[in-house]
């Protein structure tokens, strides 16, 4: 059934039309040029970003050949989202759309960027998988009641089998029977600990709590034109604290509630051919472009006439910065012309629309500029 | 002094590399077992801000292999460094374990070691065992690097900003982070007679005549460190650290200084480089890269001749990669969720 499904979906997604007409703010929607245009700015602004050619046999004659999809590498992901807060999902919708309605404020941006991830995490003891710790390397005896993924490691090292396995979240690691090998590595002192990915950066005084540890995992995402619904199209790809590839079922860990099964599915990349990742399905971007481009348009509008004064307050100005020396690509737009937001712009807001599906994965690095 | 210690490599292996092995194998490999050449990448460690806690926290890059990783025409993207490796791929477990790991492992230290190729500094070696009807890959990765015994320390204040030192102003800094060929693993930075910072990537006939005529105190070497913990910098540097005292005066100089006096011990003021790009002047937390002065307690004895420095006895090397326990033993892959049709079957929607 699934594989039909697939069949399907490629087939209508070959005899959809290529979008050749440039209607970004009437639908949300984006042509392949500029999908393309936007990844380019994308890729500009935040390094992080950059081209990959794919498949070959799998390239879309409609993207040049280069430039097939955008993707970015060891995407952090500190806590699971199931670990926040969730009371009430219409609230988070509302807030996701509440951005830029007090043009007197200065960072409009920020209250609707960061509606899930701002929240605090509730009692942790309330919220088991949020304290998870990552698993003990120097064994399991320096703690009283080791907290559920110590005490199966610790018997999975020992070799019994009477411990309950893991829900799907960890790998069979029992069948990798003794492939110990002794003497491999003579001792070195100058070699670093194994930190475990999560520790702080900083050099902190106070001893870390093991609750503090975090279970840090990392994404690799991609994002694709989808020609059936003109939008782009974001892909996943996770690992967890050990760089084990994430299951799906963990994966929709990081998902929050009201998408997971629902909007993000495992699927086919479309640039593979046989890679299947987690994607968020298009159906309902186009909407909600729509929705967030507009009301970004005004404020950008309403940026764009004021007299471009004290600019340095603003982090974000950039955005709504008329076209100035630095872009000057497109720069042909001068004197009092207002535009309102360009196209360049798609992917930048895209991502901060994501970032409110997938909350704990930082896909949005814009925020850090 | 303290000791350094190196942040050791880690692996992360896309899946696209399972699915591109599993195609090699079948089509291509079919039962052969030679080693197959392959690349991988790595980049510069990152932290990131802990919205939660506004901790920062340490996200070292990894050495990432992909469905790429076969493609000896696939260029790197920008900002990571490409490593050159060899896989070897078994037929059965049996052959997986019973395999002489250390053999290939020294094989290829030997192959660093005689090297002379800074550029070549860093290669990898991965040993797999593909279970195609599970969907299970048993893989274990090696990144050799040389030990020195004494170890190399670090001077006094340790690893310190790069900025906060004094050593370089902010348009030094810029410059080095505009640098040409910025996919280049090591390089070379000095400061001019007229106070000018100059770079150039580190290749075999760079160095160390780049650094004629520079007092000492402005000579740094600088690689892209992939580690980003405060005090631990990367692997990559200790290879460039042995590739650097073999070839530093007086070892491989002809006209070596009379053999009564003992060579000054070496030492060197290294950039762990870790800034992708400039950072925004109202990002408040500024330049990564660290700075240190790393030096040898005493003098390796490497030959003083070049007759006497191709004689000289390749140093150990280690790099096995440890499990997610942190034991000595291959890690698996299992990746029957997202690539067993049946199982791919049940979650579709």
């Amino acid at each position: 059934m699934h594989a039909i499904q697939q069949q399907y979906w490629a087939v209508r997604d070959y005899l959809a039309p290529v979008l050749r007409e440039s209607k970004f703010k009437e639908h949300g929607r984006i042509t392949p040029e500029e999908f393309v245009v936007a990844g380019d700015f994308l890729g500009y602004k935040f390094p992080v970003w950059s081209w990959e050619k794919g498949d070959a046999s799998k390239a879309k004659d409609y993207l040049p050949p280069d430039k097939q999809y955008l993707v970015t590498r060891g995407v952090p992901c500190l806590r699971r989202a199931t670990s926040l807060a969730y009371t009430d999902a219409d609230e988070d919708a509302e807030k996701l759309l509440s951005f830029a309605v007090d043009e007197s404020k200065d960072e409009q941006g920020e209250e609707w960027v960061q509606t899930h991830a701002g929240r605090v995490v509730t009692d942790p003891s309330a919220n088991p998988t949020s304290i998870q710790e990552i698993p003990d390397l120097d064994g399991p005896e320096d703690n009283g009641s080791p907290s559920l993924p110590t005490r199966e490691l610790s018997s999975l090292s020992l070799g019994s089998k009477d411990a309950t396995p893991a829900i799907g979240t960890i790998p069979d690691l029992d069948e990798i029977p003794d492939m110990e090998e002794e003497g491999l590595d003579a001792d070195d002192d100058a070699t670093a600990n194994p930190t475990p990915v999560g520790a702080s950066a900083t050099t902190s005084e106070d001893e870390p709590s093991k609750a503090n540890l975090l279970q840090v995992r990392t994404y690799d995402v991609m994002i694709t034109y989808d020609k059936f619904y003109q939008t782009p199209r974001i892909w996943l790809l996770g690992y967890d604290e050990n760089r084990t590839p994430l299951t799906s079922s963990q994966i929709f860990e990081d998902v929050s509630a009201d998408h997971a099964l629902k909007t993000v599915t495992i699927e086919a990349f479309p640039h593979s051919a046989s890679l299947q990742a987690a994607s968020v399905h298009p159906c309902k971007h186009a909407s909600v472009m729509k929705k967030v481009i507009e009301r970004m348009n005004t404020t950008v509008i309403e940026q764009q006439r004021l007299p471009a004064t004290k600019d340095n307050g603003n982090k974000r100005r950039w955005l709504f910065r008329r076209n100035t020396g630095e872009e000057k690509k497109s720069g042909e737009v001068e004197g009092e012309e207002v535009e309102g937001m360009r196209v360049d712009f798609y992917l930048v807001v895209f991502l901060k629309f994501i970032a409110s599906i997938v909350p704990t994965i930082e896909v949005d690095s814009t925020t850090a500029f | 002094m303290p000791i350094i210690q190196f942040a050791p490599f880690s692996s992360l292996i896309n899946p696209t590399f399972w699915h591109t092995l599993t195609q090699l194998k079948i089509d291509v490999l079919k039962l052969s077992s030679d080693s197959v050449p392959i690349t991988g990448s790595y980049t510069y460690g990152k932290t990131v801000v802990d919205r939660e806690s506004g901790k920062e926290i340490a996200l070292g890059s990894n050495l990432g292999l992909s469905g790429e990783s076969f493609d000896a025409a696939h260029t790197a993207s920008p900002h990571s460094v490409t490593v050159k490796g060899t896989l070897k791929n078994f037929n059965t477990i049996e052959e997986f374990k019973s395999s002489d790991k250390a053999a290939l492992f020294n094989a290829l230290a030997d192959e660093l070691w005689s090297s002379d190729f800074p550029e070549d500094g860093n290669k990898f070696l991965v040993l797999t065992f593909a279970d195609l009807k599970k969907y299970k890959y048993y893989y274990w990765c090696a990144f050799p690097a040389f030990v020195v015994k004494p170890s190399w320390e670090i001077g006094e204040g340790g690893w310190e900003g790069v900025s906060s030192g004094g050593s370089f102003g902010e348009e030094d800094l810029r410059t080095i982070a505009s640098r040409e060929e910025p996919n280049a693993p090591f390089f070379l930075v000095r400061r001019n007679a007229g106070g000018k910072i100059e770079t150039t990537p580190l290749i075999a006939s760079a160095y160390p005549g780049f650094f004629t005529d520079v007092p000492e105190k402005d000579r740094y070497v600088a690689f892209i460190d992939p580690s980003s913990l405060p005090q631990n910098p990367g692997w990559p540097l200790r290879n460039l650290l042995t590739y650097l005292v073999r070839h530093s005066a007086p070892y491989t100089s002809t006209a070596a200084s009379p053999a009564t006096t003992s060579p000054k011990p070496p030492s060197f003021n290294i950039i762990s480089w870790r800034d992708t790009d400039v950072p925004s002047e109202d990002g408040g937390k500024g330049w990564k890269s660290l700075l240190g002065k790393v030096y040898l307690p005493s003098a390796p004895d490497l030959g003083k001749t070049s007759a006497e420095v191709e004689k000289v006895v390749r140093w150990n090397a280690i790099g096995w990669e440890r499990d997610g326990k942190g034991k000595m033993s291959p890690r698996l892959a299992d990746l029957g969720g997202m690539m067993d049709p049946r199982r791919l079957a049940d979650q579709a929607v």
